[in-house]
């Protein structure tokens, strides 16, 4: 059994003038009995390109785009030098400022101040404790 | 182009000047079927104008990446159609739709036939993916198989896209009388 959008397909084929007898007698039959592709057997053979080469027969527009496309092609590559230009400046730039700083010895500077402190490290020594005892002499009264 | 091209053999870049060469080709040859092609996908002059200045500008930096790869009449109608698209779901995004008289006018100035306006009015009323279909193969020319290619589906899917495409473009020319 095969699905509606099997024969959907063959009635697309018939009005673009490319299903064989076959594939046609077999939309027929299928139209028959489905009510929504009833109303495609009027289809010609090929009527939708007929339709489109009668149209086309009439067309008379002729339009040329060449100069306008050479136009933007030129620009395009006018933008594209124009930021490789500024691309190469602003590396420039950079490079300078970079020397500059480097040359004034700030990142050494840096350095130091960002590198931490040795932490303090206690002595695992128990400590002790030395008493100097002073012996005074005894105080006599003045006489 | 052709000045691109000199300017480009003058400064020695052979490549570069190959490149315009093939461009300047692929425009002549082109452009005046694409931008039909276009306007009626868009139902508009300017708009589809702008389109095939963009597909050129693209097979512009193909070539420029690699001159030597073929590009056939069908990289341009897929590029064109996959450009339209963006355009038509971009104007549906934004809610702007094309007046008919702007359509008309779009389209009477060259050409005067009821036929060609109320096709482009029926045209109008297509989802994108099934006015493609119908433009690449019954405006275009190409086969099923070869529309399949350009829109990366099958050919049993393009079909049954001409035909539901068929089915309302009957039923909107059947209600305009």
């Amino acid at each position: 059994m095969r699905s509606h959008d099997y024969f959907e397909g063959l009635c697309g084929a018939i009005a673009l003038g490319e299903a064989t007898r076959y594939e046609r007698a077999l939309f027929l039959l299928h139209a028959r009995r489905c009510s929504l592709c009833a109303q495609d057997t009027a289809v010609r053979d090929g009527e939708l390109r007929a339709l489109a080469r009668e149209v086309r027969g009439s067309e008379r527009w002729q339009p040329t785009v060449r100069q306008t496309v050479s136009v933007r092609i030129q620009e395009g590559q006018a933008r594209g030098r124009r930021r490789t230009m500024q691309a190469l400046g602003y590396a420039c730039t950079a490079s300078l400022l970079l020397n500059f700083v480097c040359s004034i010895g700030f990142p050494q500077r840096l350095i130091a101040a960002l590198t931490p402190l040795p932490q303090p490290q206690l002595s695992s020594v128990p400590l002790r404790v030395i008493a100097d005892v002073v012996v005074h002499a005894p105080r006599v009264p003045a006489r | 182009m052709a000045e691109l091209a000199q300017s480009a053999l003058a400064l020695g870049l052979d490549r570069e000047c190959e490149t315009h060469l093939r461009l300047e080709r692929l425009v002549l040859d082109h452009q005046e079927a694409l931008a039909r092609y276009v306007r009626r996908f868009l139902g508009e002059r300017d708009a589809s104008l702008d389109v095939v200045q963009d597909v050129f500008l693209a097979a512009h930096r193909v070539l420029r990446a690699d001159a030597d790869r073929p590009l056939t009449a069908g990289w341009l109608y897929k590029a064109a159609t996959n450009l339209a698209i963006s355009h038509l779901r971009r104007r549906k995004r934004r809610g702007i739709a094309v007046p008919l008289s702007e359509i008309g006018a779009a389209f009477s100035a060259d050409e005067s036939t009821a036929v060609s306006l109320d096709l482009q009015r029926a045209l109008g009323r297509l989802v994108p993916e099934q006015l493609a279909c119908v433009m690449l193969t019954a405006y275009a020319g190409y086969s099923s198989a070869e529309a399949a290619l350009i829109l990366g589906i099958s050919p049993e899917a393009v079909r049954q896209r001409v035909c539901r495409a068929m089915r309302t473009m009957r039923s909107d020319l059947r209600e305009t009388g």
